[in-house]
This record gives C-alpha cells, structure tokens and sequence, in this order.
C-alpha cells in the first residue's frame, strides 16, 4: 500500500493514515536488509535490562537504511564504547503521528519510548535522529526523563570518542558533505562531521554551502513542505557545484538526507555523483569490513528479482513472508 | 494460565494459555496468532494489535482509557467491539475469553 493509499479515509470521522502498515514497511525493509545473524539494535525490551553507559536511540526510519545502524554500531564497539542501541518502530519518536495531526497518541509514543531509556540506568543518552531530537524539545519538560534531557547528538559524541589515530585505512577520495544549517544542533553536527572526515588519511574534503532551505534535514515531512520538484531543483543544483569544485563523492550525515538523495537523483544519473554516509567512510578507515549499502544498490537497480534473490538469506533465516518482501521491495525500489 | 481462543477473520480457531500480567497482544505475538503484531512495542500508537471481543465478553472488560479510545479512533475497521491488544491485561477473570483478528488491509 502506498503512503496516498494510507491516507485514504475510509468514512468522515475514520482514519486517515495506517500507522500500521507504515511501522511494517520500516521493519520488512530492515529485515530484508539487516545482518540476518544480529541484529545491531534492540527492538524489544529485554525482561531484564542491563546497565549501559549509554544509550543510543536511533529512532525508527533509520533502520530502512540498514548499513548506517549497523556501522554505527560497529564503530562505537570498536571504540570501546558500552552502549545499547534503541530503535525501529518500537522506539519512535511519534513524529509520525505528530505529522498527521494525532497530537495525543504521539506524544504518548514518545513518553513509552523515554521511559525505556532509563531501563538501563545511562549515564547519557546519544541520539541519532533529528525528527527524534525535534519531538523532545517540544514536549512538555514534565513527560521527560533526566536521560531524555541529558543527551548529545551521536555524531558530536564520535567526533569527541574516535581518536586521531584510530584511523589508521587511507581513503583516496574528495568529499562534499550534504549538511544542513540553521540551527545550533545542524551546526554542531555539520562540524563535528567535518572534524571526523578530517581525520581519515587520504579523504579532502571540498567546501560547498550547507542546505540552508530545507529545514533541520531531509526528512519526508520537511521535503513535503519543501517540494518535490524544487527539492530535485536544489539538489542538482548542489550536485553540480559539489562536481565543479571537484568532489567525487556526496557524503550524508543523517539517515533521511542519505535516503533522499538517493532516490531523488536516481532519475537523473547523469547529474548525479556517488553517496556515502560519513559511518561507511569511517568505518573504512577504521579498518572494519564495510556494511553494504543495499538501500543504494537496490535504488540503483530497480529489478526487484534480483533484490529478491539477493535478500533469499534473511528470507530464510528470519521466517519473512515472500510475497510480502516482494511488495516492500517493489514499492520502495521497482522501475517506474 | 488462563485459556483466551484467538479467531481470524476466516473462522481459523486458536486457543493458548495466556499468562496472567502480559497483554493480549504480548500473548498474541508469543503464540504466533496471526493477524496480531504490535509493531510499535505495545505503545498504543499503531493499531496493529486491534481485535473484536466476543459481544459476551465487551462488558466484562475493564473500559478502555482515553489513550486507547484516541489510538481505536486512528484504527481502520473498528466496531463497538473493538479493543487494542496491547491496552488490555490477561487475568484470571478473563479465562474462556473468545477474540476475532481483523480482515488484512490490503
């Protein structure tokens, strides 16, 4: 079902979006794509749930973008960092339902996701997304926890937490950072990011001005209220000066803007340029194997058989519908 | 243990031993009832853990609170009999109560 198809009422005072079918397309699409073997997140709440220094929450919609999560987690464990990871939609932020005016059950949403965190006793908590981060600055100070309060952005944690000489892989290439400005947090993010690329031997860095229009990033929402059209405009437009100051490679910060700029560009590859998430980058130079980037690969492709053929394993090993991971798979990636 | 028999929309019976201080939904999802997922962890905020009570039963479950009423009123399909898994809690007393799943949305 697409997303027009979940807004369809179905009688004046009835429902207007399946909040259903929407958390089952960001888990189907992270179960088709995760590691088959482990999953890099926690979805259900352990019965008896262990201290950690510091909890992560990912959020739901990083999980369609499976290969960020897992790298993340990989990069923090290489760190040596005790942590847990929270997310997929068992831990969203009630944006989602923010966004179709259910004000109630989202701040609802966002009161049982808060609670978990303080379930293992966190020092603090790092946060991925910026819809999560947005959702508990406007809710009310008393539905907060003290860990909901005391949080930092995951990206200005790693830029503090990867040590110079834990890059040790050189990784030949001129990047541009897609970041979006505006805000203190984008800002801090955007920096950090760009303290954490600097890091890696052999990477340059290009300079080209962050997204300034299109809010804090670029999340499904945001690019409603932006256009789709003006979105594509801005982004080619963005491409061709990263390409005119010699990158050879887009680098996204955040799960949403990696998503979109792959799929908004995909119908124009002659304009487009490569992207990479700055975690693959770091990941590489840190010497760790490489989460493949299947969202890209499946974008790129569009033959939902070979996407079928190349998720048969978690088909297999985690029990999934197939005819169910076919829709999924040709809904998000089948040519148009 | 307290016995709950789980009906899909076909008319497939499925009866489990519930255990007392889990939700219906929580019991659902342990026993494989199909048609009950409860993908936003028993949040009340996805509906995807909607079930009808058998009319004998409606009146013998505790009323559904005001987060359930707005989650139910989100819900696609829902009827006086409608209640959310995830909102209600096994008890002894609920020993023989019978639930239908909803048709899959399309």
């Amino acid at each position: 079902m697409s997303e027009d198809e979940d807004r369809k009422k179905t009688d004046a005072r009835r429902p207007t979006y399946d909040y259903a079918a929407h958390f089952a397309r960001v888990r189907n699409m992270a179960d088709l794509t995760r590691n088959p073997n482990e999953q890099a997140w926690v979805s259900n709440m352990p019965a008896r749930p262990e201290h950690h220094q510091y909890v992560v929450w990912l959020g739901c919609n990083v999980i369609r973008t499976v290969h960020i999560a897992e790298s993340l987690s990989d990069i923090l464990r290489h760190a040596g960092v005790d942590f847990v990871a929270l997310g997929g939609p068992t831990h969203c932020c009630g944006s989602v339902h923010q966004g179709q005016g259910a004000k109630a059950v989202g701040d609802n949403m966002l009161r049982q996701t808060v609670k978990k965190f303080d379930a293992f006793t966190p020092e603090r908590m790092l946060n991925w997304c910026p819809s999560c981060d947005t959702q508990l600055r406007k809710a009310p100070s008393e539905s907060l926890t003290e860990t909901a309060k005391n949080r930092e952005t995951v990206t200005t944690f790693l830029a503090k937490a990867l040590r110079p000489d834990l890059f040790k892989v050189s990784v030949p290439v001129k990047v541009a950072i897609h970041a979006h400005a505006g805000t203190p947090d984008e800002d801090a993010d955007a920096l950090a990011t760009r303290e954490i690329l600097s890091r890696i031997p052999g990477l340059a860095i290009v300079d080209i001005q962050p997204v300034t229009e299109i809010l804090r990033h670029c999340s499904d929402a945001n690019l409603r209220k932006f256009g789709e059209e003006p979105y594509k405009q801005a982004l080619q437009d963005w491409i061709r000066q990263a390409k005119a100051a010699g990158a050879d490679r887009v680098v996204s910060i955040y799960h949403s803007c990696h998503r979109q700029l792959i799929l908004k560009q995909r119908d124009t590859p002659e304009t487009g340029m490569e992207i990479v998430n700055y975690l693959s980058l770091v990941a590489r130079s840190l010497g760790l194997s490489e989460r493949e980037d299947k969202f890209s690969r499946f974008a790129k492709s569009g033959d939902v058989d070979a996407m079928m053929a190349a998720v048969a394993t978690n088909i297999e090993k985690l029990n999934l519908d197939q005819d169910r991971a076919r829709t999924v798979l040709a809904k998000q990636f089948g040519k148009r | 243990m307290t016995s709950i028999t789980f009906i899909d929309f076909v008319g497939n019976r499925q009866e489990v031993d519930a255990e007392d201080g889990f939700s219906i939904m929580e019991t659902a999802v342990r026993n494989s009832v199909s048609g009950i997922v409860g993908e936003c962890g028993g949040s009340c905020a996805c509906g995807s853990c909607h079930v009808y009570v058998a009319e004998d039963w409606i009146a013998k479950l505790p009323a559904a609170e005001e987060m359930e009423r707005e989650m139910l009123d989100l819900t696609f399909d829902t009827t006086p009999a409608s209640r959310l898994g995830c909102q209600v809690t096994v008890t002894a007393d609920l020993a023989g109560l019978v639930l239908t799943t909803p048709k899959p949305r399309a």
